[in-house]
């Protein structure tokens, strides 16, 4: 429907966003609009609030930092994996916060890629982002494969 | 495994290919470019009634849609967290290993795995944690942790079935106004259209697209590039209004009616 796409239907719309409230505890710019919260999402306030408060420990608590403090450093990774947990429906001990997507893969692959008699391949997609790709390879290539590249597969 | 039109992957292709040579399959739940979610409780059941274990890799889905990976009995799962997730950039990522598989050793092993009241017995045999945190490796990094306790607060707090309902939402507006607006234009959605198989970012071919994406920052708007030919918009439900969203594609329209992107090459720049 025509009328719908105005600027003030835009508005009435934002107007009724349960979510709206979340906008003002990020920093946006002014005079750009950020649509690339799928490759890099922006900076919160309280994400900001968090890591300062982290560089406070350290500040306040050295060593001391991994037990005591606002964040105590030796409990983060299960703690953040917790909260996350219900992201992804899973129990808290099944998350953790940990390496990155590629380390994280890598570790993955090595403890659960278990290679017997006829059944040796790892079956990836071809539009799949390279890094899994690379480290799939990788894997493959220090179990003494020689892996062919994923278009020809 | 290959895609039959280079943007999307279809459920039963990928079970064709689960033959009895593979031991392992690893998918993203989002493809990065098209947006497509996979459905991975089916996937995952069809793996496994033939012996196959499979894991998930999560980067363009956590934060953005909900998942259920304990109850579709997903093997294990990883992912970054600084898209959707706002951890920060190179912040630290995220692992799911499902509990059945607790117990397995870590192929990877170091000091962090340790299960907590051993780690500092300083022993040379590992007791790993019976738990995710048996897969971690060196000591974290605090620091690429710490934006991530702040921001997760904001997820626990809204609601991730909230998100989802806005982001469908706003990411379909986004695709309807492209519809009315861009027509005759040159672009393709090569987003699925189905909710059930849209994860949150709106992916707009062209084949200028490198060059409309140097235009559009030119007009103030932070679009990404994909080689060769994708433009991808992500509309965030946590920040994102729907006035934005009318106001970019108002903006393309007048990069394409005025040709503006005629004065920029068509390549992309090293970091898209």
């Amino acid at each position: 429907m025509v009328s719908e796409y105005t600027l003030d239907h835009a508005k009435q719309m934002d107007e009724n966003d349960t979510l709206k409230g979340f906008r003002e505890e990020f920093y946006l710019k002014q005079d750009s609009i950020y649509m690339d919260g799928n490759s890099l999402g922006l900076l919160s306030k309280r994400a900001e609030r968090t890591l300062l408060e982290s560089l406070e420990d350290w500040k306040e608590h050295g060593i001391d930092g991994w037990t005591q403090g606002n964040h105590p450093w030796f409990f983060m990774a299960e703690k953040l994996g917790a909260k996350m947990s219900q992201l992804v429906g899973a129990s808290a001990e099944e998350v953790i916060v940990t390496g990155s997507t590629t380390v994280n893969l890598h570790q993955l692959v090595a403890t659960f890629y278990k290679p017997e008699g006829m059944r040796t391949k790892i079956l990836a997609d071809e539009l799949t982002f390279p890094t899994d790709i690379y480290a799939l390879q990788s894997q493959l290539r220090t179990h003494g494969y020689d892996p062919k590249p994923i278009s020809s597969a | 495994m290959k895609s039959r039109d280079g943007r999307f992957l279809e459920e039963d292709d990928i079970i064709e290919a689960m033959t009895d040579d593979i031991a392992l399959i690893i998918l993203p739940t989002v493809l990065y470019r098209s947006g497509q979610i996979l459905d991975m409780k089916r996937l995952t059941a069809e793996a496994h009634k033939r012996g196959i274990v499979i894991g998930f890799d999560g980067c363009h889905s956590i934060g953005a849609i909900p998942h259920s990976f304990s109850e579709w009995d997903v093997d294990f799962a990883y992912w970054c967290n600084y898209k959707h997730l706002n951890g920060g950039p190179g912040g630290v990522g995220g692992l799911y290993v499902n509990r059945k598989h607790f117990g397995t050793m870590p192929g990877l092993a170091g000091w962090f795995g340790s299960k907590k009241d051993k780690q500092f017995d300083m022993e040379h045999t590992l007791t790993p944690a019976e738990s995710a945190g048996a897969y971690q490796i060196g000591t974290p990094h605090v620091l690429s942790c710490a934006p991530l306790i702040g921001s997760l607060d904001i997820f626990i707090e809204a609601g991730i079935e909230n998100i989802r309902e806005k982001s469908l939402k706003i990411n379909q507006y986004l695709m309807d106004l492209v519809e009315f607006e861009l027509k005759d234009m040159g672009f393709f959605i090569g987003t699925p259209r189905e909710d059930i198989r849209r994860g949150g970012h709106v992916s707009l071919e062209h084949k200028e697209a490198a060059r409309i994406c140097k235009a559009l920052k030119e007009n103030g708007v932070i679009p990404d590039f994909r080689a060769p030919n994708i433009i991808r918009l992500a509309p965030v439900a946590l920040y994102t209004s729907y006035a934005e969203v009318w106001e970019v594609v108002q903006i393309l329209k007048k990069i394409m009616s005025e040709k503006q992107y005629e004065k920029y090459k068509n390549e992309r720049e090293v970091v898209a």
